[in-house]
């Protein structure tokens, strides 16, 4: 995942300088979106987002740590400063622009820079001061969610604070307790701040590095967003009808895949703020849930699964031993998390002939390719997107992904884990498709 | 008294015989006027000859698809209301000729016997004053007639603003029914793959026969615009003058376009006044009333002075010829009578013409102010046109991510259908009202003269 293409490049420089913005005069190096897939419409849901592109995954380099640092997936980790003894993190509440997949891009609001926010790390034990400044158009405050700390700590907007209002920023300053999976997000005005993204991971290290050490820790959220087609801003309304599941505000086939080296213990760490459960599947390794976000599981209540719910509000560790080499596919098992924008009400044409309608429908239309759909199904909905069939402005077909076979005819929750025998230690870059051993692939009889 | 008489006739003879415009220089006449505000070349039947020319001239504008220009052409040759005013410029040519021939002299002739004598004379009688009121008449007998050539003229104006409105109309109506026709096909296929997929178990009885309801109202008003299109079709035929098989022409299909927008005039209202030609046909008639509420005043009294030549034989007795005037004693009627009427018919006409004023005014005002307004609306429908094919082609990217069904994209197409009749029903409205402007200002060119 080491990739060095200008635009994460851009992507990690805005990020960084973004979290450095508030004690500097630096301006964000600002991307604009108009350079990169002709977005024909200033995004003017508050003045001046900051608009960087959404980063590949960042690794945060071990060295002079005590602890082996988590890959968040198309994200990255916030950086501190040490002073007097408190690791001091510098957090920005801001609109942003997300881009969920090439080609697609979201108002949301975040964190400094991204949505979701940075993962922050620290050890257990560690004295952490997290300085929020709100820069948003509305009040916030942020809660701790797992967190064992004092109540006035807690971030709950009236309740243990008062809320951070726009342009305010406010200290919050505890001694982490545990270790294990948290998360952050928003106590005020939730139910808009969510939907528009905010949100992120907060990851405590054991104090003993030994403890718990897996070779590659992944962690990402999960979120989900109502974009409408053509549109840009998520309706903060919706309940139910999303059409956007993500892993950390990315979509298949814009999410990184998961790249290991067979014989790695791996652990994924995944946070739901979602309004659904999703029961995560990965294919091809059993694995154990190790942490929830109330702590560590003692190693005799593990148990073997191969799909972990993970309900609203929860987070979930679960851990493998990297076995099998090849190409995992990773998925929320709700089939319709793992598509991209549909209709809902769309006309059920299952087994209902329409070809012999096709010349009238294009004689009514004679300017449009008309071509009749759905009644074998929605796979062709894959072959438009693949003879390039135009969509919505900023709308994503609702599944494509091309894998070595064809379409992999998947959206939304859906990653993989590649596993290979030669991938270098410590190397997170994508390995390419698997190569599959002579007889090991399933044939056409 | 020899030398009286032949004078006396040869006044008579002189001014009678005068030759005076004949029908065709009157027409010709009026002819070049209506020419000249658009009305182009008009043809007066009086004749088979001109009739057959007439009828294969027809025959031969209804072979290709009708235009407009022709519809104007037809009409203006063909259409027999059209030609029955023309009499009128026959009937008031005909009034002043005999305006210009003097009463025709009263030979009398009388025989007696008695006592042995046996008397006989010859008289002839001349209403003398004829001589000096023939002028009088003649000039009467001209305004009358230059009135009668503007009147008609207003009429083949009007006539000519008629034939291009209804042509209009039956083209739009012909062009709404061919555009709903695509509207028709799409509920068409919307209720063929509605009743598809409820026999593939993937769509309610309910749903279907919603669908149904909707073809059924499309069909109805498919029928609807049929029969307007039949009755603006009729409309059209009887200003053409054509009946049997000449009906069964086609209109043009060139698309009807919305044209210039009608100009900002502040003179509007003196353009009208200068060229309308009923104005002018009123002004002549008050002119008539004046003269001849003169004429009447100057003949109030004389009017019957008659000269009496006589020549008198009795037998043995030498001839006698005598000479003598018969005047109107003026006890019982002095003429106020008459003398009084025609005031008061100078009077009407003077008011009808002020009032002719006003009405032409205000509807030059209002020609102008429809043609303006009908402009701006059918200038918003092609915006609104410009909108639906823009909402009909994000609906075909919607359709083409399965984010919406085909239903939207056929209800889409026909709301972009129905922009188009509705837009195209503006433009003949903007149309009709352009002719209406014109016709008020009194012709061609005028709309747009400043």
């Amino acid at each position: 995942m080491q990739h060095k293409d200008r635009r994460e490049f851009l992507g990690l420089g805005a990020a960084l300088i973004a979290s450095a913005a508030l004690s500097s005069n630096l301006k964000a190096s600002e991307h604009d979106h108009t350079a990169h897939g002709g977005i024909k419409r200033q995004l003017t849901f508050v003045n001046n987002p900051k608009r960087v592109l959404s980063p590949a995954t960042i690794i945060t380099p071990p060295e002079g740590k005590n602890y082996n640092p988590v890959v968040t997936l198309n994200g990255w980790s916030l950086p501190y400063e040490m002073k007097e003894g408190v690791k001091e993190f510098h957090i920005i509440a801001e609109p942003v622009v997300r881009e969920f997949a090439p080609g697609m891009v979201v108002n949301c609001w975040g964190y400094n820079g991204t949505s979701p926010g940075p993962t922050i790390e620290a050890v257990e034990g560690d004295r952490v001061r997290l300085i929020v400044t709100n820069k948003l158009p509305e009040h916030t405050t942020i809660h701790w969610h797992g967190l064992i700390l004092p109540n006035g700590m807690d971030g709950v907007g009236g309740l243990t604070q008062s809320a951070i209002a726009t342009g305010e920023t406010y200290v919050y300053e505890f001694t982490l307790r545990q270790s294990g999976t948290f998360m952050y997000h928003p106590h005020a005005d939730e139910m808009v701040q969510m939907a528009m993204g905010m949100m992120g991971m907060f990851i405590i290290h054991p104090k003993k590095p030994q403890e718990h050490r897996v070779d590659r820790d992944f962690c990402f959220l999960l979120s989900s967003y109502d974009v409408a087609p053509g549109t840009y801003t998520p309706n903060p309304s919706t309940m139910t009808e999303f059409n956007l599941w993500s892993f950390n505000s990315r979509v298949f086939p814009g999410i990184d895949s998961m790249n290991v080296r067979v014989g790695d213990r791996v652990r994924i760490r995944v946070g739901n703020l979602t309004m659904t459960n999703h029961p995560i599947h990965m294919h091809g390794h059993p694995f154990e849930v190790t942490c929830t976000d109330g702590g560590w599981v003692p190693k005799n209540a593990r148990w073997p699964e191969v799909t972990i719910d993970i309900g609203v509000g929860q987070v979930r560790a679960f851990e493998f031993v990297a076995t099998q080499e090849g190409d995992w596919s990773f998925h929320c098992h709700k089939s319709h998390h793992t598509m991209g924008p549909m209709g809902h009400s769309v006309p059920n044409m299952l087994g209902v002939k329409q070809d012999d309608l096709t010349e009238k429908i294009s004689d009514l239309m004679p300017e449009y390719m008309y071509m009749p759909m759905g009644k074998n199904g929605m796979a062709e909905m894959q072959d438009m997107a693949d003879m390039g069939m135009a969509l919505p402005e900023n709308t994503l077909p609702m599944m494509s992904g091309q894998g070595p076979f064809g379409p992999i005819e998947m959206g939304g929750m859906f990653t993989l884990v590649k596993v290979r025998a030669n991938q270098p230690k410590r190397d997170y870059s994508d390995p390419g498709w698997y190569n599959h051993p002579q007889g090991s692939v399933a044939r056409k009889l | 008294m020899r030398k009286v008489v032949v004078f006396s006739f040869a006044a008579a003879v002189l001014f009678s015989g005068c030759s005076t415009l004949s029908q065709s220089d009157v027409f010709d006449s009026m002819n070049q006027m209506t020419s000249s505000k658009g009305s182009g070349e008009l043809t007066w039947i009086k004749s088979a000859k001109e009739e057959e020319a007439v009828r294969s001239e027809v025959e031969r504008l209804l072979k290709e698809p009708l235009s407009e220009e022709n519809a104007v052409r037809i009409t203006l040759i063909n259409n027999r209301a059209l030609q029955q005013t023309y009499e009128q410029i026959g009937i008031s040519q005909s009034d002043l000729v005999q305006a210009g021939l003097m009463s025709n002299p009263l030979l009398g002739y009388s025989i007696g016997r008695g006592g042995g004598i046996r008397q006989s004379g010859v008289t002839l009688e001349l209403a003398f004053l004829d001589l000096l009121w023939i002028p009088l008449r003649r000039e009467l007998g001209g305004l009358a007639l230059e009135e009668t050539k503007l009147s008609v003229g207003d009429t083949v104006l009007q006539t000519l603003r008629d034939a291009k409105k209804r042509y209009i109309d039956a083209r739009v109506a012909e062009e709404s029914v061919r555009l709903n026709d695509d509207v028709l096909k799409s509920h068409e296929v919307s209720l063929q793959l509605a009743t598809r997929q409820y026999t593939a178990g993937n769509l309610s009885k309910r749903d279907v026969l919603k669908i149904q309801d909707e073809y059924a109202h499309a069909r109805l008003e498919s029928i609807r615009l049929n029969r307007e299109s039949a009755i603006a079709r009729e409309a059209l035929n009887k200003l053409l003058g054509i009946y049997g098989g000449q009906t069964y022409y086609t209109l043009s299909k060139e698309p009807l376009s919305l044209g210039n927008q009608p100009r900002e005039n502040g003179a509007l209202e003196r353009i009208a006044l200068k060229h309308r030609l009923d104005f002018a046909s009123a002004q002549k008639r008050v002119e008539y009333a004046a003269k001849e509420a003169g004429y009447s005043k100057k003949t109030a009294l004389l009017d019957e002075v008659t000269v009496e030549l006589g020549s008198e034989k009795s037998t043995g007795e030498s001839r006698i010829n005598s000479i003598g005037v018969k005047i109107p004693i003026p006890i019982f009627d002095m003429g106020q009578g008459r003398l009084s009427r025609t005031q008061s018919l100078y009077n009407q006409s003077v008011q009808n013409l002020v009032s002719l004023a006003v009405n032409i005014r205000s509807e030059v005002r209002e020609a102008y102010a429809t043609a303006r307004y009908n402009y701006d609306m059918a200038s918003e429908y092609q915006n609104s046109i410009a909108i639906n094919r823009d909402i009909l082609e994000q609906t075909q990217l919607y359709y083409n991510g399965m984010l919406d069904g085909i239903y939207e994209l056929l209800g889409d197409q026909r709301r972009y259908r129905d922009t188009k009749i509705e837009s195209l029903k503006a433009i003949g409205e903007y149309q009709k009202a352009q002719a209406d402007l014109i016709y008020t200002l009194g012709g061609e060119n005028n709309a747009t003269q400043r």
